[in-house]
């Protein structure tokens, strides 16, 4: 008997392609052996894009944090209320054929609640990982993670991001204050959310590759001020320790929001230019860190890095137009004693 | 065919022997498949510029390919130069 996992995944791109032709958000194909079935796509199903209960659609992966149906492929249609569902899913049908897909494809209705606009980088509380944080002197990173010490008698919370967005590059006291927005995006004494705890000093060596991360952790004042789930992916499922090459990675960034990477070599060794001082730059070697496709920005440093299945497994360096470069999680929670908090 | 783990040890090998430190265009090393998706395995060299404006001092600097003694066995593994740009925290 075959089973479905030997069968090869619809094609998503146009399964997309037929959900906008139906929902009138773009024209179907103007020629090609397709166009006559997606025009009787959208015929068929046109009641569809007359519901305004629908919000949205999709294609999700197996991996979507919403599907409720693992591990099957699903068409969704989102709605705002529960109370839509019923009524929805008799208009709905449980099943749908695209238009160049050999099966039919199951439908799912769910509740994702009211979306409003959401800002990176603005103050929130309490406040979650994917924001904007930085010191108070300058700049805006992203707060990576909240984590706890995994030593016994500490009962504090703490975010994790980069050492040079919590400590400008070693130069912070312990106890220096953190700001929740970055001072860069109007964070001021009054938004103060940690004090810095500890970092992993950066070594400055241009022929030496000692470092293993670009960490440092901040105690959170207030445990209220907090949450652990980050911003679109919710609660981390653990920490990850292996980083493969090909495998895709995730964000969620204070500038890039949501973005996807994929792994090019999991153990780079690499010397990146790093300010020292006012004015000047030296090179900070790091040995076993992570090269990457381009999936960052400004501003994305200290974001959490997760795999597909939501581990995190680093936490986002450098980056520029052709690269970006995170430093791995194992090291960092070995280093400072660290282990993931989940506080809802 | 070269593993990962000989181009992994061909490459600290290339580390203390090419002296690419004081070049300003090196960034660093690694390891990446000869071609996509193939399991015959290279010494990256990552470079903050295109071939093109790489100086002819340090092109000179690097061999095609890197010797290392695997299992008894010698072994050439390729070197291949890319462009991953100026990096920045």
């Amino acid at each position: 008997m075959a089973s479905l996992r030997s069968e090869s995944r619809p094609p998503r791109t146009r399964i997309l392609q037929a959900l906008d032709v139906l929902m009138e958000v773009a024209a179907p194909p103007s020629s090609g052996s397709l166009r006559p079935q997606f025009l009787d796509f959208a015929k068929d199903h046109r009641r569809l894009a007359d519901e305004e209960d629908i919000i949205g659609y999709g294609f999700p992966g197996n991996g979507s944090f919403y599907k409720h149906r693992k591990g099957e492929d699903t068409v969704v249609f989102y709605i705002d209320n529960d109370d839509k569902a019923d009524r929805l899913e008799r208009r709905v049908p449980a099943k749908m054929d695209f238009p160049g897909v050999t099966r039919s494809i199951q439908t799912e209705i769910i509740n994702v609640g009211t979306v409003t606009p959401l800002s990176l980088t603005g103050r929130l509380r309490p406040a979650q990982p994917g924001i904007s944080i930085s010191h108070f002197r300058m700049t805006a990173g992203t707060f990576g993670v909240l984590v706890k010490r995994t030593t016994e008698s500490d009962d504090n919370l703490y975010i994790l991001s980069s050492n040079h967005v919590l400590t400008e590059y070693n130069a912070m006291v312990k106890n220096a204050l953190i700001l929740q927005p970055g001072v860069s995006d109007g964070g001021r004494d009054a938004d103060n959310i940690a004090e810095l705890a500890e970092l992993v000093s950066l070594e400055y060596d241009d022929k030496q590759y000692n470092n293993r991360v670009d960490a440092a952790i901040g105690r959170v004042l207030d445990p209220g001020a907090v949450r652990s789930e980050l911003i679109y992916l919710g609660q981390p499922s653990g920490i990850g320790r292996a980083v493969r090459r090909g495998m895709s990675v995730q964000i969620v960034g204070r500038t890039s929001g949501r973005s996807v990477g994929q792994v090019v070599d999991p153990e780079a060794r690499l010397r990146l230019k790093y300010p020292r001082g006012k004015r000047t730059t030296a090179y900070v070697g790091f040995a076993d860190i992570v090269l990457c496709t381009p999936f960052t920005q400004k501003g994305d440093s200290g974001a959490a890095v997760l795999s597909d299945d939501n581990k995190v497994v680093g936490l986002v360096m450098a980056g520029g137009s052709r690269a970006t470069v995170f430093c791995k999680m194992s090291y960092i929670c070995d280093m400072l004693k660290l282990d993931l908090a989940e506080v809802a | 065919m070269v593993s990962e783990n000989v181009a992994r040890l061909a490459m600290r090998s290339a580390s203390d022997q090419l002296h690419l430190d004081n070049c300003d265009e090196f960034v660093g090393l690694g390891v990446v498949p000869v071609r996509p998706k193939s399991s015959d395995m290279a010494i990256a060299v990552y470079v903050s510029k295109p071939a093109s404006k790489l100086s002819q001092e340090f092109k000179r600097k690097i061999p095609s390919s890197v010797d290392v003694v695997a299992d008894g066995k010698k072994v050439h593994v390729t070197t291949k130069i890319l462009n991953i740009g100026e990096l920045t925290p």
